[in-house]
């Protein structure tokens, strides 16, 4: 059986829930994932990351809902539509005690690759992912990094269409991560192909993702890009520096406009935090500030996706 | 998509990481020999308590009974001496179990047709060498009667004819007789150890989802995890096999022995490599595996007359043994190896083949109630 391209969204969840007894893992989650983009699926540890992929990938039945992949039922096609489907789940699940060569070889015959196609495509992701001189060596010998790589080039052997990345650098180094991160950014760019990763690495998020879902407690808190997550959750910070100390009431008047959070004072530098627009924000406090004392130098900060991610599951990564 | 290919890459991978796992191999072997040891030193140990003897009497009767007693397999006569001193004081230092006097008037006792004379004094050290001493002497003295009967006729003081018959067409020592238990013992252990290792170790390892995410059927996956373990224990069995038939101590004679003989040993390891997938699916844990597998396969090896013959065992025990497919295992082995015999056939491989269909049910019905979280 093969899957044929549609149109449809690659991943379309309804109402999805998954309760384990009185625990409610997932709760009435919906999302859509459009073909050809990367999507990222944050939120602190235990907050339903894993088992929303469980369900995704047809490994766990939900309660109620429906998962669709690929415009299809994944309970109901489950492998019509794994023949579209590659997966790089957290632990890498590769045969350790076996060559490189000999895993990616075992995986092209579950996956049906043509014994003629074989060894050139074994080659080609070896070659991608800058194995190939290693193709005979245990994979029981690799780093952390080459693992994840290997893991990359046995997911994308068979072609698919949409690619499972389940914390793709999760105990990689900075050298490979950035390595793994190309390789990602080049599945979107050259070969149009779908990505949904997990990842507790905003940064990552933020480098990768067309779109950022935030979970947590099993149901979704944000969804949007990283540009605009940052514009409509972010704080942003402007600092200025005036030719003297500003007055009290000028603090004051600032602090009282709308989207302003906080204001610090401290000798000539103002510091003020501002949510919301903060175009017409910024406008307006320098106009404030400028009917009473110089300016000397303004900054603005950006907000980071950390500061997003805690202001919204309101708690850092969890262990 | 055909599921052969598949099939063979789940047996090819298995095997592959098998030959590479040592330590497994040697947990499946190691049982199978720790009893052959120990079997073989209590075989050592059975009639070779040494002896000294005593003879005061150099008349033609003693020393038809010190040829007797020399030859006797219940004991090992280490010393013969006219000085009862000397055996004493070895008997003292523990450097005999007894010491077995013919006395002076021992030819003069026979010629006068009264009781024999013949003394033992034993180190009653431990009670299982005491009764060894306490049943072969009067065993040795009973065949010089016997034989004297059959020589002299009525002149024989004590007249003893004894008449044997056996069933079986040879005679099987202990140590060759246990070869096959041990043998079963050695299919169960590497049935269920490695097909439950191999199964146990997609989860410990996490590689189970590269399976389960592949577009393969789940019956896929667990015909390649039973094979594997099949095929592996076979490797075992063949090895053993060949050195025994090469050795002559696991040699069928004929055909249709060797046949019967292969068939039993397909159908053991099938019915443990099932087990052993069930054992694995369920538990997921490399530990757990062999802490319930070796076990359970000592228990089959016991309970199915690994030490002694199931027939001469307690009757609640024989109970158990029935419900035991060992049991069927172990005495068709006997029958087509030793026995050149068909006894029981047809019973036994029924209750191997439904075990082994069982086995594979179960290993199933575990895998995918595992692969269903």
């Amino acid at each position: 059986m093969k899957y044929t391209e549609n149109t449809s969204p690659a991943i379309e969840l309804n109402r999805l829930t998954k309760r384990f007894g009185d625990f409610t893992a997932v709760d009435g989650f919906s999302l859509t994932v459009r073909s050809g983009e990367i999507f990222g699926l944050l939120g602190p540890n235990g907050s339903g990351k894993t088992t929303i992929i469980n369900m995704i990938s047809g490994l766990s039945k939900p309660t109620s809902g429906e998962a669709k992949v690929l415009g299809r039922n994944i309970m109901h096609n489950t492998r019509v539509v794994y023949a579209a489907l590659g997966s790089v789940p957290q632990e890498t699940a590769l045969y350790e005690e076996l060559d490189a060569w000999t895993n990616l070889s075992i995986h092209a015959t579950l996956y049906g690759v043509h014994r003629s196609e074989r060894d050139r495509k074994i080659t080609d992701m070896l070659n991608l992912v800058q194995l190939y001189e290693r193709r005979n060596s245990r994979v029981s010998s690799f780093s952390g990094g080459m693992k994840r790589r290997l893991a990359l080039a046995r997911a994308l052997l068979h072609d698919p269409l949409l690619l499972y990345l389940d914390e793709p650098t999760l105990g990689v180094d900075v050298q490979s991560r950035r390595a793994i991160w190309n390789y990602i950014l080049d599945l979107k760019k050259k070969e149009g192909k779908t990505v949904l990763l997990t990842t507790n690495y905003l940064e990552e998020a933020n480098a990768l993702c067309d779109r950022i879902a935030i979970i947590d407690h099993g149901k979704l808190v944000a969804l949007d890009t990283p540009i605009n997550l940052k514009r409509k959750y972010g704080d942003t910070v402007m600092e200025i520096e005036t030719a003297s100390s500003v007055s009290p009431q000028l603090s004051e008047k600032i602090s009282i406009l709308p989207g302003v959070s906080e204001v610090i004072q401290k000798d000539k530098i103002l510091k003020v935090t501002m949510s919301g627009d903060e175009l017409t924000l910024t406008g307006q406090v320098i106009t404030l500030v400028t009917q009473e004392i110089n300016i000397k130098k303004i900054s603005q900060r950006e907000p980071n996706l950390e500061e997003i991610f805690l202001s919204l599951t309101g708690s850092g990564l969890r262990d | 998509m055909n599921s052969l290919f598949p099939i063979l890459a789940i047996v090819r991978k298995d095997i592959s990481v098998w030959l590479r796992q040592p330590t497994s191999i040697a947990a499946t072997v190691l049982p199978a020999i720790a009893f052959m040891v120990i079997l073989y030193f209590g075989a050592q140990a059975v009639g070779r308590n040494p002896v000294a003897l005593v003879v005061q009497d150099s008349g033609p009767h003693a020393q038809e009974l010190i040829n007797i007693l020399s030859d006797s397999g219940a004991f090992k006569v280490t010393m013969i001496t006219i000085a009862p001193q000397k055996a004493e004081d070895a008997l003292r230092q523990v450097k005999v179990a007894a010491v077995i006097t013919i006395p002076s008037n021992f030819d003069a006792a026979y010629n006068a047709k009264k009781p024999d004379p013949v003394t033992i004094h034993i180190n009653n050290l431990n009670l299982d060498f005491t009764n060894d001493l306490r049943r072969s002497l009067p065993a040795a003295i009973t065949k010089f009667y016997a034989d004297q009967s059959a020589i002299n006729g009525n002149n024989s003081p004590i007249q003893i004819r004894v008449k044997e018959t056996d069933l079986r067409s040879q005679d099987i020592d202990l140590l060759r007789f246990e070869l096959v238990p041990n043998l079963v013992l050695l299919l169960t252990t590497a049935g269920i150890v490695n097909a439950g290792l191999a199964t146990a170790r997609e989860w410990e390892d996490s590689t189970i989802k590269e399976l389960l995410l592949a577009p393969i059927s789940k019956a896929t996956i667990i015909t390649g995890k039973l094979l594997s373990g099949w095929i592996t224990t076979l490797l075992i069995a063949a090895v053993v096999l060949v050195v025994g038939a090469a050795s002559g101590y696991l040699r069928p004679a004929g055909t249709i022995y060797w046949i019967s003989t292969l068939v039993i040993v397909l159908l053991i390891a099938l019915a443990s490599a099932g087990l052993g997938v069930a054992i694995g699916a369920a538990s997921h844990r490399f530990q757990r595996v062999t802490a319930i597998g070796i076990p359970l396969s000592i228990d089959l090896f016991f309970l199915s007359g690994g030490i002694t013959v199931a027939a001469f065992l307690p009757t609640w025990l024989q109970t158990i043994a029935h419900f035991v497919p060992t049991f069927y295992g172990t005495h068709a082995l006997q029958m087509a190896i030793f026995y050149s015999s068909n006894e029981g056939l047809i019973l036994d491989l029924s209750v191997l083949g439904a075990t082994a269909i069982l086995a594979g049910v179960l290993g199933v019905l575990s895998l995918r109630k595992s692969m269903l979280a």
